[in-house]
């Protein structure tokens, strides 16, 4: 991977992310009355500094390594990591769940989601994808719906606000 | 309101795709076996107020009264001074199931201050007043040394007298900015509370020098010797040896008043608004419904719709009057 | 006084109230452990059960539940690393390390044992300080509430030691978040980009359920195999240390339920902020802070003491003013008036014995589901050994649902998506949660009160110098920030 300062990009994007959020969060504060804006643009100018010292200290400079000592000396490097399409995998299973659940409902977007994902990335045969996917989906009907007497949501297409 | 409408269109028609059936009949259908399943009574106040209690009073009797077995399940959305819980209200099916508690006239600002885009409280669908037309009262702490509204006066001489409130939404904030008005009081507000318990706490704490609140939200308090009413708005004061509206010389106090009127969503069928309204009329009729408001120091008030109508239009005309100082 | 404390507990010692404390506290276990329900629901679902029963039953039941409800959250934080409600989200930190070490037995008798010693000494705490009350709550204003968030903010960003910047950043992150929607004092909407589901800010819970549990199953589905990583070396008989782990810390236990009982107490705070803050100040306390997050059993001890000890005290500002310090006492709150109880000082004269007969009712239930807690340690344990592929699916459906349940809010479910998202960032780029969670429960009070606060004074700061409350946090802070500079400096790591 391309080393910026001794380090790998990727290390810098939280912070260079944060601080890019920060900067639209400010200005949007600004378009506030003084009173509302006054301590959303003390802590936005503050996180735009630790940012900057963060994107600092993560450098394999002299600099960096002087601020990493003085601000984060128990830092570890990265923690395990994983292919950039494994996470994005992860990611987007979890993304289409919460799209499903607003689109169609509870009551389709469980066993939809749970089949597929046992079946496609877990791999496991047809008859145990189909066996949990409506045992857990009936569960949770029993639980939530008889039990708890809560509305499941119907999804956007079916009537749901 | 463009989002609205589509939702509900959009709603409409997908009942009629899903019955075949196009949409008066999908409603006139909803309406012959009314309730069809739990209502939901939204509270656009935080739990442990007036609003909360009232609902929460009236609910097992409403059950009760209703063609149908349903639970009416009381939902406190106090999200944006109330305003999130009325637009809920506002956007929901207009079949009956979805109910809301508002506050006349604190909501009519609620409603400029947000631009309108979330409610319109003229198309809300009005089914009855739910407690009397609540005075309000001047309330310090009871070991303040400000004892009567001319020793407010006296100290708005010298600098702006506090007064803990609501934020800027709320009936609240604006029976106190229009009272003082009205007194000759120069105030300053504390607000952001988060309900009526808060803010009076919070006279009570010494945050603010006094506090103008709905006469319910006072009375237990006076009794346990932590606050004390030194004035009310009534025209003839039930509070015996407290200033009213007459004896200050001031009769419009007598119009500040808390008015708290079931709504539903605009478009209501008028079969369903009649169920609801003689089921409501029933409920607080429920003696179970009437021991526990006794016990709980609140007062029910069954009406019509027209007459709860007319409150709201009542209500909004007097404070539109005072309406430069609010906004 | 003693004569009412024993009334009360008479009232709770007939077979009717002890059995509808038996069902309340099975229900909170259950609905504890389940992320999103918790006792709001299960107080929600029971209160019109209620109507038919005398308030003795009832508040035994409503006892039952919010006394079970702490050990059903902290069994599925422990194990599956999702909270099962807000305050159990600080035993993640370390009880799901411990199951990944293959150490869920002893996690769990240790929070059960904890949990239960918690109980007790907030009830004792809570007896004492039953009379005085409404001083007590009176005693905390704006100043006093603005001192007190700016004095938990710096106790759990310094806990973090050694990841100050990183630490500070997520805090700030998470005052970002905070201050999203309705401000009260002035009336504005902020940040919420015109998303209505925004004017109430970013919700608590179905972000902690983001950003632990789900974020955690993001993290499993990548690693693959069960959550123990070592199967073969899973220990689940190792309860009965767990339980001792708790005695031989008794300082943590001690510590916490004070810091439960005090936090609880002031209106509006709540038992989020009572587990964090347990676990910082153990954190802080330690010879060994770099040991937390990892596995380290008195962080598991200390917020589960706190929580316990909360639920008793929460009551007081909910009882003598009817201020609610969370969801739950707000359902609670409810419950009282169906039965015709007023919150309110005359509440605290008129109905004393209803309230001992309750605090009992609540000790009797946590002491009572932690001992179901133990009994069920050994089987559901067995879920760190379910093959990941089965077990993420299931647990990420369930948090997304539990989350819409909250209140029925299907907005809830892309907030949690979305922390999930950042919480498996926040893991991999190691910046610790636990700050950003603290700043999100304190950020819009620490505000709102600040604001009041200079409306009270004008403007003038020295209001803070002039009450006496002030006076002790201003000291605690000073004391909190010159630590640092008088303690030994700390190791330093070397860089690979």
């Amino acid at each position: 991977m391309k080393k910026v300062f001794g380090t790998p990009i990727v290390e810098y994007i939280p912070a260079a992310v944060l601080g890019v959020v920060t900067i639209v969060f400010l200005a949007t504060a600004y378009t506030y009355p003084a009173e509302a804006r006054a301590f959303p643009a003390v802590i936005g100018w503050v996180v735009i500094v630790l940012a900057a010292l963060d994107i600092v200290s993560r450098s394999e400079t002299g600099m960096g390594r002087a601020f990493k000592n003085a601000l984060n000396p128990g830092s570890a490097a990265t923690a395990a990591t994983y292919s950039l399409r494994d996470q994005a995998g992860a990611m987007l299973w979890l993304a289409a769940l919460a799209a499903l659940l607003m689109a169609v409902g509870v009551l389709l977007a469980i066993p939809l989601y749970l089949f597929a994902s046992l079946r496609f990335r877990g791999r496991k045969s047809l008859i145990t994808s189909l066996w949990i996917a409506a045992a857990a989906t009936g569960g949770i009907w029993l639980l939530f719906a008889e039990v708890l007497r809560v509305e499941l949501y119907r999804g956007y297409f079916f009537g749901g606000a | 309101m463009p989002i609205a409408i589509t939702r509900r269109h959009f709603g409409c028609s997908a009942g009629t795709v899903l019955s075949a059936l196009a949409c008066p009949e999908y409603v006139s259908a909803a309406e012959a076996d009314f309730p069809r399943h739990n209502i939901d009574f939204i509270i656009p106040k935080a739990p442990g107020g007036g609003f909360d209690n009232l609902v929460r009073v009236i609910a097992p009797s409403l059950e009760k009264s209703l063609p149908h077995k349903v639970s009416v399940v009381p939902n406190n959305i106090p999200a944006g001074g109330g305003g999130k819980g009325i637009g809920q209200l506002y956007r929901s099916k207009p079949d009956g199931h979805t109910l809301g508690l508002i506050d006349i006239p604190g909501s009519f600002i609620l409603q400029q201050r947000q631009g309108g885009a979330a409610f319109d409280l003229n198309k809300i669908t009005w089914i009855c007043s739910m407690g009397r037309p609540e005075p309000y009262c001047v309330a310090t702490a009871e070991t303040s040394s400000l004892k009567t509204v001319d020793d407010l006066r006296a100290l708005s001489k010298t600098r702006p007298v506090k007064f803990t409130s609501s934020g800027p939404e709320g009936t609240a904030y604006a029976a106190t900015v229009i009272a003082n008005k009205i007194l000759g009081i120069r105030i300053q507000l504390i607000t952001g509370y988060k309900g009526s318990s808060d803010f009076v706490v919070g006279a009570i704490r010494g945050d603010g020098d006094a506090v103008i609140a709905p006469i319910t939200a006072l009375r237990s308090l006076q009794k346990s010797k932590t606050l004390r009413i030194i004035a009310t708005f009534e025209e003839k004061s039930s509070l015996p040896g407290v200033a009213d509206a007459t004896s200050l010389g001031q009769p419009d106090l007598g119009q500040i008043k808390l008015e708290r009127l079931v709504g539903a969503p605009p478009g209501l069928p008028a079969g369903v608004k009649a169920i609801l309204a003689s089921a409501f009329s029933r409920a607080m009729g429920d003696p179970q419904a009437v021991t526990l408001a006794k016990k709980l120091d609140v007062e029910l008030y069954p009406n019509t719709p027209d007459q709860a109508a007319a409150r709201v239009r009542d209500s909004s005309a007097f404070f539109a009057k005072w309406q430069k100082y609010l906004t | 006084m003693l004569h009412l404390w024993l009334s009360g507990f008479q009232t709770l010692f007939q077979v009717r109230q002890l059995l509808f404390l038996g069902l309340g506290m099975l229900m909170g276990l259950f609905f504890g452990a389940i992320p999103g329900l918790g006792g709001a629901t299960a107080l929600a679902l029971l209160t019109p059960l209620t109507y038919g029963l005398d308030p003795f039953t009832a508040l035994a039941l409503a006892g039952g539940v919010m006394g079970g409800v702490p050990m059903g959250g902290s069994i599925t934080a422990i194990l599956l690393n999702a909270p099962g409600t807000a305050p159990s989200a600080a035993t993640c930190l370390d009880g799901h390390p411990l199951a990944q070490q293959g150490k869920a037995g002893l996690a769990l008798g240790a929070a059960a044992s904890a949990n239960a010693i918690g109980g007790i000494i907030g009830t004792i705490s809570v007896l004492a300080i039953l009379p005085v009350a409404k001083d007590l709550v009176l005693l905390f204003g704006p100043p006093e509430l603005f001192l007190l968030a700016v004095l938990g903010l710096i106790i759990v960003s310094t806990a973090s030691r050694g990841k100050m910047l990183r630490g500070l950043i997520a805090g700030g992150l998470g005052l970002m978040i905070a201050f999203i929607g309705y401000n009260d004092i002035t009336g504005v909407l902020r940040f919420t980009t015109g998303i209505q589901y925004l004017w109430d800010g970013v919700h608590l819970v179905p972000a902690l359920i983001g950003l632990f549990a789900v974020a955690e199953m993001i993290q499993l589905s990548l690693k693959g195999g069960p959550i123990a990583r070592d199967a073969g070396a899973v220990k689940i008989t190792s309860m009965a240390s767990g339980l001792l782990e708790t005695f031989r810390h008794w300082p943590t236990v001690i510590r916490g339920s004070l810091v439960g009982t005090v936090v609880g107490a002031i209106p509006g705070v709540g038992g989020t902020v009572a587990s964090f803050l347990s676990y910082s100040m153990t954190v802080r306390a330690s010879k060994n802070p770099e040991s937390f997050g990892k596995g380290n059993i008195q962080g598991v001890i200390a917020p589960e003491a706190a929580i316990n000890a909360k639920d008793c005290s929460c009551l007081i500002p909910t009882l003598a003013f009817g201020i609610p310090g969370g969801a739950e006492m707000a359902v609670f709150l409810g419950l009282l008036v169906l039965h015709g109880m007023q919150p309110g000082p005359l509440m605290l004269i008129d109905h004393q014995v209803e309230i001992y007969g309750l605090i009992w009712a609540l000790t009797g239930s946590c002491v009572l589901a932690s001992f179901i807690g133990l009994l069920l340690a050994r089987p559901l344990a067995r879920l760190t050994l379910l093959d990941s592929q089965i077990l993420v699916p299931i647990v990420t459906a369930v948090a997304l649902l539990g989350s819409y349940a909250v209140d029925r809010t299907i907005g809830n479910v892309v907030v949690t998506a979305v922390f999930g998202i950042l919480g498996y960032f926040m893991i991999r780029f190691d910046y610790p949660r636990i700050t950003m969670v603290v700043a999100l429960v304190l950020g819009s009070a620490a505000e709102r009160n600040f604001h009041q606060t200079s409306m009270m004074s004008d403007g003038n700061l020295s209001i803070y110098l002039h009450r006496n409350v002030c006076l002790v946090l201003l000291i605690g802070i000073a004391l909190l920030l010159a630590a640092p500079l008088v303690r030994r400096p700390q190791k330093l790591e070397t860089a690979p």
